[in-house]
């Protein structure tokens, strides 16, 4: 067995806050939720009202990831993007399905983003919040990570 | 159990072409059972109502995928040919759909879950079922998957969050002994370790054949799980209880070390279209408890898939 994880509620108006104004989130968009600390590291999770972390600290994760540190609102994790990133309002990037394609391949787009632009985005095509990337010197950077990039090889279109 | 253990699990003589030639007195035709277990095994995928209209996604499926074709027996489900790598596919990248194999892919429903329900899974990884089960609860109530052995656990979290279940708490724990805030849930689904007899078919199957002594052990652990599972459901729960396995050993074995004052098992309602075989009342002398004809056996042969057991109890 592996180590086990003990939760505590996290501040909701201080994360809600932060997601905020960091995205542009409206409250509204995390009132089925309540968010979730895990003190053996720096992540906050989010996770359905209902669900509740054992109290013997057993608990491996609850609803999903969030941030991979509570102080980092920024730091959005790609399931987190995929279930909310359509309600945000700031530092979003949409995409034509063309780019959609290339970036869900794990290709770096250029022209998307000003020269000056530094930070991380919310990428998101016509199927929906598609992942993260960071705006660097003019280039959108792909974050998506592996296991959700699709195949070279792979000829399917995104329409 | 410890009858089991000290017994021989099969008196059957035949040549050891096929280990499934001991399942002839149970089967309505033991060559087309063995010969459907040597072709590939055909893959489904199902819409994830959670990533979008389930209607539109079928729509997407069925245009950029001309090799699909709809389940009999499921909406909003496809078949396709064993070649076929749905994995890679944008769709499945998105979470919007998910791959599991059909004769698996029906249980659940078996367990009749209903919106904002507690609800546990005592062996979730890789996840399908407790995904199939948060769907079920509407991603409102709360599931726990529980995982005994902390290398899956990764695979069973990627599953949930890319499918974007929100109401699971993923623990790592024993089966045996489970218990969580001593608070019963109003469904338990037991997917246990079994000999993989059913996944012959697939390209990384996991069958043990002819090892007499593991099987042994393994009974004695599902028949823990399936104690455990009862011991965590509420008076008039339900609980599911499943293998991949044809062995009467495996199933109605486990199911009839329940005493019937603990749990009745239930009459399953098929889907249409599925076609499935009753529990068996005996096996090799020993005779079982009369309601395990109740349970369900799929047969590979009988509807082009793999094999699977349920059986669902009710907590008394």
């Amino acid at each position: 067995l592996r180590g086990s994880g003990v939760f505590e509620e996290y501040n909701r108006e201080v994360a809600v806050e932060a997601l905020r104004a960091t995205w542009g989130f409206a409250p509204e968009v995390f009132d089925a939720f309540r968010f979730w600390r895990r003190l053996d590291s720096s992540a906050l999770w989010i996770a359905a009202a209902r669900c509740t972390p054992p109290s013997d600290g057993s608990a491996e994760a609850i609803g999903i990831l969030l941030t991979r540190d509570f102080e980092r609102a920024d730091r959005l994790s790609t399931h987190a993007i995929r279930l909310f990133g359509m309600a945000a309002t700031k530092w979003v990037v949409r995409l034509d399905d063309i780019q959609a394609m290339a970036y869900l391949r794990g290709v770096d787009l250029e022209g998307l983003v000003g020269a000056e632009e530094r930070g991380l985005r919310i990428v998101v095509g016509s199927l929906g919040p598609l992942g993260r990337a960071r705006a660097d010197a003019g280039v959108l950077r792909c974050e998506l990570p592996r296991p959700f990039r699709v195949p070279e090889n792979r000829t399917q279109s995104i329409e | 159990v410890s009858d089991l253990v000290a017994s021989p699990l099969s008196t059957d003589t035949s040549p050891p072409d096929s280990p499934l030639r001991r399942y002839a007195g149970i089967v309505d035709d033991v060559e087309a059972l063995i010969a459907s277990c040597s072709t590939p095994l055909p893959r489904v995928v199902w819409a994830n109502p959670l990533r979008g209209d389930v209607g539109e996604i079928a729509a997407r499926v069925e245009a950029n995928h001309p090799s699909v074709e709809r389940l009999r027996w499921l909406e909003n489900a496809w078949r396709m040919p064993p070649s076929e790598r749905p994995g890679n596919w944008v769709e499945f990248k998105l979470g919007q759909i998910h791959a599991q194999e059909e004769a698996a892919l029906w249980a659940v429903p078996m367990l009749g879950v209903l919106p904002g329900e507690r609800v546990l899974d005592l062996c979730a990884s890789p996840g399908n079922k407790t995904a199939q089960l948060a769907i079920a609860t509407g991603n409102t109530g709360m599931v726990v998957a529980n995982e005994r052995y902390g290398v899956r656990i990764d695979a069973l979290r990627f599953n949930l969050d890319r499918l974007g279940v929100t109401n699971t708490v993923v623990t790592n724990r024993d089966g045996h002994g489970f218990r969580y805030d001593n608070e019963p849930f109003d469904r338990v689904l037991a997917d246990v370790p079994c000999s993989c007899e059913g996944t012959a078919r697939k390209p990384h199957g996991n069958r043990r054949d002819d090892d007499s002594a593991w099987r042994a052990q393994i009974v004695q652990v599902q028949v823990g799980l399936l104690r455990s599972a009862l011991a965590n459901v509420r008076r008039g729960g339900t609980v599911l209880y499943c293998t991949c396995t044809f062995a009467p050993e495996e199933n109605e074995f486990v199911l009839n070390s329940i005493s019937t004052e603990i749990a009745q098992i239930e009459p399953i309602v098929l889907p249409d279209g599925l076609h499935a075989a009753p529990g068996i009342p005996t096996w090799e002398g020993r005779e079982f408890r009369a309601d395990v004809k109740n349970a369900a056996r799929i047969w590979p042969h009988h509807n082009d898939t793999g094999g699977f057991f349920v059986a669902r109890l009710r907590r008394i």
